[in-house]
């Protein structure tokens, strides 16, 4: 199933060429609806990797942003490290917090994992309010200013390419086919040799660092955290909804529902918060009873599209 | 380390609840064989296949497969080792291909060799022209027929099969029984539980005999059809449904 | 150590106060999930709109939220059945995660819809002012009538199901769909009929938040979460386990607002259910099948 990745790395060249390009030229205006819609891409992205691709969906993914946020920003203000350090120092918060979780939630199955997951993310916002000595409670922390929107833009572009990437990368080798194995059936996979607990774990894990490295780019370009809006709900809705339109289990799946509604919200919607959110609830309600399998599963399924691993 | 039987069930007990799905059941299979696992519904049969692959540890005894204990172990593991199985309800992955599902169990080749040798698996089950469909567009003898290909990807040295034949048509089923054959020439033994009696008498070198999660019987097929026990606990109940 | 005692037993008290609260609404919840096998996730939702209805009712025609429980019963009994006959049904047989999704995006919607149509200020319903002395125990009035008018609605629903026909029907449908519908049972109707029911309970539900506490539209997703631990507590499915869930969430959260502060309180139950979900899925009172 190894077909030439010549098409593939010309592509992701040429998007970080118009990454470049954007971040460059952009005015102000437009790098601000750049980041919003890079940032949805990755995260949508992220939770595909594990929720698209295993069928644990979680209600809760929008903890690994918040403690990648917290930590990024802790690393820079009580640490006093440089953005790069304190990017990575996010990541790596995220994967630890994930494994740790993962390795209690990912042994409930369906709609247990998913509101466990809620549940946690719940507990750890609670966590970070509470906790004022060290993340300074409701009033949150304002930052240095240590990296430019641009940066931040560039830093959470590269992010969100890198996500689908490993998402192509993962779709086409045995453990993304381990992942959909678990998917369709986790006791019959089990029985062909996959260790299932090991490898929805490896995902959950590889799923947080982009969400992570999100919260941390998301601080730089904010200059400012507080538990409201670093564990936002409404991200966890945004992921779900975003996946779930363009089909979760594909590479670009979630690149079209992030684009898509990205683009929309920015356009359309953001001048009516509350329409906004209501919004994305008739999408939910539509999708599950009109396209639950996504806009690209079902284009394929018509035979419009190739019915391939690698879209 | 190796000895003649490839696996030994010893003094195996299971329970559910007030139930004793398995009590003191001993048996074992010899490498390279066809064993043969009957006995009326409710008796233990697919519960033993259960304990043996792992989906849950027996209560007591030990289980051996190789020479190394597996009693316990979790199912993937067992898999990883070389005992493999179907189940009675089907398990294909729905929204995969065919040839997807072959490549999950896949041995760990290079990807080339790997999926040689799932389609030439599935072109032995007749699937060929269905290898890049969706497992959820088979018809149920087809993904059985699936299930019974993606069974012997891993190049397994045991398999037990959990009425393999159930919805598959007669000419598909004579092959069916033909490839468990051939594999076995080729090296992997077989424990089949399957209601077809002519086919377990002329398939199976030794049947092995549950009523109750207890081995009631063992041994050659004319043997055990010539128990009394047998003939009482499950042809007695065969014949008295055919006066019907 | 002694004159403590007094203490422990307001805190106490009080957790049984607001946990009869809790127990009617994960009541309601479990009623659905036990017969559709849904976890309706937009349950806190249709409380919300009960309180609202309630907050109304008061505010234009000085109705008490006492006596409008049978209307905003109704009313969401009414809207159960629409939500249930219009949308859940359609998803009725699909993996148990189209529900789960499904229910979660009604909810976002009603939310929304009562912060476009209310605001997100926080209202309440000052019906019934004061507290009333017991020992040494302040029981406010509102909490106390809030308390009795749960017992009683949870107490009858419960009867409900044990005596009559259409009660033994759901019980039928919520121990075997298919046998009961061997039986005779009518089982869509059934689910409408539970659904409907377990909306009702939400709304009656609404009018006591109204008349104890203030609320505003975002308070159910707090009681979404709350309903579900309890649930999780007292065994999916089980009618009596949520009802003792719910009092037994209500003391610990009291408990725990004693002893360390106000904002770890909505953490107790999340970490509550996680440990119950890993070490006792069947929950206090086992789950039904």
């Amino acid at each position: 199933m190894k077909e030439s990745r010549l098409p593939v790395a010309l592509a992701s060249l040429a998007v970080l060429a118009a990454l470049f390009a954007y971040a460059a030229l952009a005015s102000p205006y437009l790098i601000a609806a750049g980041f919003t819609i890079v940032l949805f891409v990755t995260l949508s992205a992220s939770w595909n990797l594990v929720s698209g691709y295993t069928g644990y969906v979680s209600f809760g993914h929008v903890v690994f942003f918040g403690i990648g946020a917290y930590t990024a920003s802790l690393l820079a203000t009580k640490g006093g490290l440089g953005w790069p350090a304190a990017t990575l120092g996010a990541a790596s918060a995220a994967a630890v917090l994930a494994l740790v979780l993962g390795s209690i939630t990912l042994r409930l199955k369906g709609a247990y994992f998913a509101i466990a997951m809620l549940g946690a993310s719940e507990a750890v916002r609670v966590a970070a309010s509470t906790w004022e000595s060290l993340t300074g409670g409701g009033s949150g922390i304002t930052l240095p200013n240590i990296l430019s929107p641009r940066g931040a833009f560039l830093l959470l572009g590269i992010t969100a390419l890198g996500t689908i990437v490993l998402t192509y990368v993962v779709a086409q080798s045995r453990f993304g086919l381990h992942l959909l194995a678990i998917r369709e059936d986790e006791t019959g996979a089990e029985a062909m040799g996959v260790a299932a607990t090991r490898a929805k774990t490896a995902a959950f894990v590889l799923s947080a660092v982009p969400a992570g490295i999100a919260g941390a780019a998301n601080a730089w370009h904010i200059n400012y955290i507080d538990p409201e809006s670093t564990f936002p709900m409404l991200l966890t809705i945004q992921m779900i909804v975003m996946t779930m339109l363009g089909g979760g289990g594909t590479v670009l799946g979630p690149v079209v529902g992030a684009l898509l509604l990205g683009l929309a919200g920015e356009f359309l919607w953001a001048r009516f918060p509350f329409v906004h959110l209501g919004l994305y609830g008739l999408l939910i309600v539509g999708i599950v009873i009109f396209i639950p399998e996504g806009l690209l599963p079902r284009l394929m399924a018509r035979g419009i599209l190739p019915r391939t691993r690698r879209l | 380390m190796t000895g003649p039987d490839i696996l030994q069930v010893r003094h195996v007990f299971k329970a559910f609840g007030g139930l004793q799905a398995l009590s003191d059941v001993s048996f074992s299979v010899p490498r390279r064989g066809i064993v043969g696992l009957i006995g009326p519904n409710g008796s233990g049969k697919t519960t033993l296949f259960n304990a043996v692959s792992g989906f849950f540890p027996p209560d007591r005894g030990e289980i051996v497969l190789d020479g190394r204990p597996i009693a316990g172990r979790p199912a993937w593991t067992v898999a990883r080792r070389g005992l493999v199985r179907t189940f009675q309800v089907i398990r294909v992955f729905g929204q995969m291909t065919a040839l997807e599902n072959m490549l999950v169990a896949a041995p760990g080749l290079d990807a080339r060799a790997e999926k040689e040798r799932a389609l030439a698996l599935l072109g032995r089950v007749g699937l060929s022209r269905h290898a890049n469909e969706y497992a959820a567009d088979f018809s149920y003898g087809m993904t059985k027929l699936l299930e019974f290909a993606r069974v012997l990807m891993p190049g397994p040295s045991l398999v037990l099969l959990d009425e393999p034949a159930a919805g598959v048509n007669p000419r598909m089923r004579e092959t069916l029984w033909s490839i468990v054959r051939e594999s076995r020439e080729a090296g992997t033994t077989f424990v089949i539980i399957e209601h077809d009696m002519n086919v377990m008498m002329t398939l199976c070198e030794r049947l092995t005999v549950l009523n109750y999660g207890e081995v009631i019987a063992e041994g050659a097929p004319e043997e055990v059809r010539r128990n009394k026990d047998v003939v009482e606990a499950y042809f007695g109940k065969t014949a008295e449904r055919a006066e019907r | 150590m002694l004159e403590f005692l007094p203490v422990y037993l307001q805190v106490i008290v009080g957790g049984l106060l607001l946990g009869a609260l809790y127990a009617l609404i994960a009541s309601g919840l479990n009623l659905i999930f036990g017969v559709l096998r849904v976890i309706n996730i937009c349950h806190g939702e249709l409380m919300m709109l009960g309180a609202y209805a309630a907050f109304g009712l008061f505010a234009l025609w000085n109705v008490h939220p006492l006596l409008s429980i049978p209307v905003t019963f109704a009313l969401l009994f009414l809207l159960g059945i629409l939500i249930e006959k219009t949308l859940v049904e359609r998803v009725a047989g699909a993996p148990e995660l189209s529900s789960l999704l499904l229910t979660f995006g009604i909810g976002i919607i009603l939310t929304s819809a009562a912060m476009n149509a209310f605001k997100a200020d926080f209202r309440s319903v000052p019906a019934l002012t004061g507290s009333i002395l017991l020992w040494e125990i302040a029981l406010p009035r509102a909490r106390l009538a809030s308390f009795v008018t749960a017992l009683v609605i949870t107490g009858g629903a419960y009867l409900f199901l044990k005596r009559t026909r259409a009660g033994k029907a759901i019980r039928a449908a919520s121990q075997n769909a298919l046998v009961a519908e061997t039986c005779g049972i009518d089982v869509a109707r059934v689910r409408l009929f539970a659904y409907g029911l377990g909306a009702g309970m939400a709304g009656a539900a609404g009018n006591l938040i109204a008349l104890s506490y203030s609320f505003n539209p975002e308070v159910g997703h707090v009681f979404n979460l709350k309903a579900f631990a309890i649930i999780v507590l007292g065994g999916m499915g089980n009618f009596a386990g949520a009802f003792w869930g719910g009092l037994l969430l209500g003391v610990v959260e009291g408990l725990t607002g004693y002893f360390a502060t106000a904002q770890v309180v909505d953490a107790v139950a999340y970490l509550l259910m996680l440990l119950f979900l890993l070490f006792r899925p069947s929950g206090l009172m086992g789950a039904a099948k």
